[in-house]
Formats: structure tokens, C-alpha cells, sequence
């Protein structure tokens, strides 16, 4: 089954007992789902890939900025703007051109989950948020698949295989998804560039065990914590009324995920770039904050707006007139709903968020 | 009675600490011991939905009376990539 020259690639699998030949023929004919190209995605596509996972499909809409690179080592400097499944894909058929890598270059949705979930051997959560984590989640579970998860925070980072021959799954452990808002994703609160280097090795790893059926698979979540260089792992169980997993499961289709999170009510708290665009021509504009970072105003700032960090946003605020409308923005959207969260907390009455950011104004107004 | 807390990402930002030893009184459970760590927060009922908690090596429910010794740690989901 294999070339000669697939044969040299994978010599020092076949030397493995636990591998040999007939474990790498196993790896060639798996199928491998990989959602999320970011932190996690390129130490997981990266050595999949290289491992010789025959066929790896990439779902991610995003594509590669400068400011992801620092973690990110699949892609690189000259693909910056490109879809990052084409630069992954790019990447990885010159490391390893005796697999296939089919390349989606959009955000997991239901649809998506829908049509594609059922031809995998194993899915790998890669995402960034609640909302993909939970759709993924509820797919692995209505189909059947093994689900290997990785999350990240700053310094910490956890791996759990979920629904492993219908073992317990992420809502055992976590019934409802939060708002995203209540945690900060990697664009808030920052990361060390190689703490997903190491979770998404350790998906890697597991997805490979999986695929081989070798060893123990973790029925547990693997807790890692650079600063104190500590592994922690606890067990999962099975939860008696999971939502999705039990037998009094209530989640029995694919749903958009985002409907049980906060977003419904925060669409009241977000302005649109062209209602804020008619109200700053209009006679009695409303005062614009920009919460992002000191360093991001270097690369694009709007004239008319008022710079106060969203670490600050309550002290550099307090001058200001409480029941004055204001509307704040950031790059995308994201952190100018905590920072009204925040100011509200202060007794701020009329504050809405710009849905999109500076990057929807831009796009539309450019940077008058 | 003596206890063990670490806590975990967000836990670590909120909350100031990354761990602690504490004495508390006995019969405490995980959700009054979250309720006092808490008290200044926002959203804290929020969290507390959010959150699990892992004793010793296994998670607990939050109705867990804790124990002389036991080592917990508050685990908020995480969902960075």
C-alpha cells in the first residue's frame, strides 16, 4: 500500500511496535476533522499531517494576521490576508505530499455540521468560542464521533476527549454554554505563543491514540499550567440529565448555538456602522470611544473618537457625563461589549457597542 | 479545617491569586465556599453556573461538603484557540 518513497517518510512509525506498518496503514485510510486553524489548529494539522493522517479536512473562516503568527506556525509572513485553510493546506502538502487536506474556508455552522460531521473518524475542536464549541460538540454527539477538545487561557490550557465510544461529553461537565462575554477569547486577554504549541500537541496526541487505538484514551480533563509547569488531570463522568448525551437528552437536533447565549439581548446594545454613521451627521452626535490598545491605534484610528483602553475604561471614564449616549468600539466588536458591561456597572445609562468594530467601518467609510 | 484552593484561568485574573490555603468551618460546602470567594464580583451567579469543581482528582458537584485536606480547583470554561 505504500511507495517507496512513503515508506522512507514513515520508517520510524513502522519501527514503533505499537504501530508497525499495519498502524500506519490504519493512519492513511483515517479521516480527521480539524475545526479552528489558529493556536491550536497549527500544532494539530501540523503533526497529524506529518504523522500521516490520510485524509484531513480544515474548516476555519478567519484569515491570517500578522498578530497571529506568534503562535500560529503553520502559517507565515507572506500569507498574511490569506484564508488560513489555504495557507494550512499550502503549508502542509510541501511537509507531507502523501496525504490529502481538503480546505473550508468557512466558520463551522450548523449547515456545515449537518452535511459533513458523519464522514470523519474524529473531529478536533480548535475553535475560539463558546458558540463552535458547543455546535461541535452536540454534532460529535448526534453523529457518533470521538471529540478531542482544547481551550486556552493566557498560561493555562486544558484537553478533554469527549463522546469516546459515547462516553461523557462537554455538557456533562458544562450543561449550558456561557456568553462569550463572560470570558475573554486570545484577542482580549492575550496568550504566550506557545502554550497552544503545547495543547494542541496534546489533541494531537490523543487524536492519534484514537485513530490506533493505543494506549489509554483519557476519559478526564487534562489541566496544564505553564507558570507552575503542572499537569493536573480530573475524571469525567457521564452526567445522568446531560442535555444532549442522556437519556432524557432534550438537544435532539442541530441548533445555532448562539440563540442560548446572550447574543439575543446584546443585539439591543449594538449599533450598526451605518446608524452610527447617519447619527454622527446628524445634529447631536453621540461622544465615540475607542477601547482598544495603545499599540492598535498605530495601525488604524478614526479622528473622532476619544482613546481610552478598555483596561481603564471605568477610571479614564468618570469624568464623563453618565446619561450622555455613547458608542464604543474596538477592532471587531468583541471587547466593546465588555467595555459597556463595565461602564454600566459605573452608572453609564445610554451606551450602545459598534457591531464590527473599527474593521466594519473601515470597510465601509475608511478612516474619515 | 484546612483546604487547598487553586484557581483556574479567569479565576486567576478575577480573583487575584492563583492559590490558597484556607481554614474553614466544617460542613462548608463548594457553593458557600464559591459565594465567599466571590462576594466582590460581578456576574457571580453567572459563573457559579458556569463554573465546575475538581476535588482531589475527580469534579464534584457544587452540593460537595468539603473535607480536612481536600484540594480543589475552580474551573470556569475556557474557550481560547
Amino acid at each position: 500500500m505504500f511507495s517507496k518513497e512513503e515508506k522512507n517518510f514513515y520508517q520510524r512509525h513502522f519501527l514503533l511496535d505499537d504501530i508497525q506498518v499495519s498502524g500506519q496503514e490504519k493512519l492513511k485510510k483515517s479521516k480527521v476533522l480539524i475545526i479552528g486553524l489558529g493556536g491550536l489548529g497549527s500544532p494539530v494539522a501540523t503533526y497529524l499531517g506529518a504523522a500521516g493522517v490520510g485524509s484531513l479536512t480544515l474548516v476555519d473562516g478567519d484569515v491570517v494576521e500578522a498578530s497571529n503568527l506568534h503562535r500560529q506556525p503553520i502559517h507565515n509572513y507572506q500569507n498574511i490576508d490569506k484564508y488560513k485553510v489555504y495557507s494550512a493546506k499550502e503549508q502542509l502538502e510541501k511537509l507531507n505530499p502523501f496525504i490529502e487536506v481538503e480546505a473550508i474556508n468557512k466558520h463551522f455552522d450548523v449547515n456545515l455540521a449537518q452535511t459533513i460531521t458523519s464522514k470523519f473518524d474524529l473531529v478536533i475542536d480548535c475553535t475560539d468560542n463558546f458558540s463552535a464549541r458547543y455546535l461541535i460538540n452536540d454534532a460529535c454527539v448526534l453523529f457518533n464521533k470521538p471529540l478531542v477538545s482544547g481551550a486556552i487561557y493566557k498560561f493555562e490550557g486544558q484537553v478533554s476527549v469527549y463522546n469516546y465510544k459515547k462516553g461523557p461529553c462537554l455538557r456533562c461537565l458544562y450543561p449550558k454554554p456561557p456568553s462569550d462575554s463572560l470570558v475573554p477569547n486570545c484577542a482580549q486577554a492575550g496568550v504566550l505563543g506557545i502554550l497552544p504549541g503545547i495543547i494542541g500537541n496534546l489533541q494531537a496526541m490523543e487524536a492519534l491514540k484514537i485513530l490506533l487505538n493505543l494506549g489509554v484514551i483519557q476519559e478526564k480533563t487534562l489541566l496544564y499550567n505553564a507558570l507552575e509547569s503542572s499537569f493536573k488531570s480530573f475524571g469525567l463522568r457521564k452526567h445522568k440529565s446531560c442535555p444532549v448525551c442522556s437519556s432524557k437528552a432534550t438537544i435532539t437536533k442541530l441548533t445555532a448555538i448562539h440563540k442560548e447565549c446572550k447574543m439575543n439581548t446584546l443585539k439591543e446594545f449594538e449599533i450598526s456602522i451605518d446608524q452610527l454613521k447617519e447619527k454622527l451627521d446628524g445634529t447631536n452626535p453621540p461622544l465615540v470611544i475607542d477601547c482598544r490598545e495603545h499599540s492598535e491605534l498605530e495601525v488604524s484610528r478614526l479622528s473622532f473618537t476619544k482613546h481610552v483602553p478598555l483596561g481603564e475604561i471605568q477610571i479614564g471614564t468618570e469624568d464623563l457625563d453618565k446619561d450622555q449616549e455613547i458608542v464604543v468600539h474596538c477592532r471587531s466588536g468583541v471587547r466593546s461589549i465588555t467595555a459597556i458591561n463595565l461602564m454600566a456597572q459605573v452608572g453609564f445609562t445610554n451606551l450602545k457597542s459598534l457591531a464590527g468594530g473599527i474593521i466594519a467601518w473601515t470597510n465601509k467609510y475608511g478612516m474619515e | 479545617m484546612k483546604i487547598q484552593i487553586e484557581y483556574f484561568a479567569i479565576y486567576r485574573d478575577l480573583l487575584g491569586i492563583s492559590s490558597e490555603e484556607l481554614e474553614v468551618s466544617d460542613g462548608l460546602s463548594i457553593k458557600e465556599l464559591f459565594l465567599q470567594k466571590t462576594d466582590a464580583l460581578m456576574d457571580r451567579d453567572e459563573l457559579l453556573e458556569s463554573t465546575v469543581f475538581a476535588v482531589n482528582s475527580d469534579y464534584e458537584d457544587c452540593d460537595y461538603i468539603l473535607k480536612e485536606g481536600d484540594e480543589i480547583v475552580f474551573i470556569p470554561p475556557v474557550s481560547g484557540g
